[in-house]
């Protein structure tokens, strides 16, 4: 059984009791939570998580300059708000270049949502 | 064991409502009847379900949050309605009080502070999240403020009579205690009723006692 190791970062304390009231599943292990994105980064580097859930401002950028390091450090990021019902999905993907044919293939690949 | 408090959670975000009805359901004196989408669904179940405690967002479609607790405390005066909303503007928080809300959290509480919100609603309380309260104080004390500027300012003779008219003196006995003459005491309460926009001896009285102005 594989298990989703899940880290919140998270502004109001009732998007946070919700979220791990919901990810009562025995393929989910919430390994940690925190409502400062600094201390976020650390412990994300520290846990390795494969997913990271972000609570959003409602008028923000889905993704800025505090998310973006954590995006890149690789697990796939879910950043919803408590304002609707959206939620964006990001997936940071890195690889290397052999052929210039490659980046053909990667721009005609059909993503997860057509 | 008293009855459990009965709660229906109306709230169009989903993460929202599914995570707050099994925090709530972790309590043993609460237990979630129902969740609504919206404001009309809301008021439906309410109906249906009768529950003592409704969780109401305001942003929802179809109907309002605002629109609901209307039409549900007209139907169903007992239900308390308890707002948990995003919204701190004081627009929105003093129109869900006079729609008839008991209460009003922002959904940056913590867990602890919605769920001693829903005890208190519950049995008939008023709990108001801590800065939206100051807010409901500052309006209520900047009322004062302009009430005695705004009401019309009397002599101390007129203040004096309508105190005697208000305990039931005639003007020939008032004009005796003063030792003034009659037609002195009734220019003095025509001009009262001019001041007040009153006509009538009987509305002086009223005056009077609203006032704190009886002997």
């Amino acid at each position: 059984m594989k298990i989703s190791i899940v880290f919140v970062i998270w502004t109001n304390p009732l998007f946070l009791e919700s979220i791990r009231a919901l990810l009562n599943h025995p393929e989910i292990q919430l390994v940690g939570d925190s409502s400062d994105v600094s201390q976020a980064q650390k412990e994300i580097t520290s846990l390795r998580p494969n997913v990271v859930i972000i609570e959003g401002n409602p008028d923000g950028n889905p993704i800025d300059s505090e998310t973006l390091p954590i995006l890149k450090s690789g697990p796939r990021v879910i950043q919803m708000n408590m304002g609707d019902n959206e939620i964006y999905i990001f997936q940071h993907q890195h690889r290397t270049l052999v052929d210039a044919k490659d980046l053909l293939t990667i721009i005609l690949e059909k993503g997860d949502v057509e | 064991m008293p009855d459990a408090i009965k709660i229906l959670v109306a709230d169009d975000h989903t993460v929202m409502r599914s995570g707050l009805k099994l925090l709530l359901e972790g309590e043993s004196d609460f237990e979630v009847v129902g969740e609504a989408t919206t404001g009309g669904e809301a008021t439906r179940l309410c109906a249906q379900l009768q529950p003592n405690v409704v969780l109401m967002d305001i942003g929802m479609p179809e109907m309002n949050g605002l629109e609901a607790t209307r039409v549900i405390k007209k139907e169903n005066p007992s239900i308390h309605i308890l707002v948990l909303t995003m919204h701190r503007s004081e627009e929105y928080f003093f129109q869900m009080l006079e729609a008839g809300a008991s209460g009003y959290v922002l959904k940056g509480a913590e867990t602890g502070e919605l769920i001693h919100a829903i005890r208190a609603v519950a049995q008939g309380d008023v709990f108001l999240y801590p800065s939206m309260a100051r807010r409901l104080v500052q309006e209520y004390l900047s009322g004062l403020e302009v009430t005695p500027s705004s009401e019309p300012s009397l002599t101390p003779r007129e203040r004096e009579i309508l105190r005697l008219i208000a305990g039931g003196y005639s003007g020939k006995e008032i004009a005796e205690k003063l030792v003034i003459s009659p037609s002195t005491v009734h220019s003095h309460s025509t001009n009262l009723m001019a001041k007040l926009n009153l006509n009538t001896r009987h509305e002086l009285v009223r005056y009077a006692r609203d006032h704190g102005l009886l002997p």
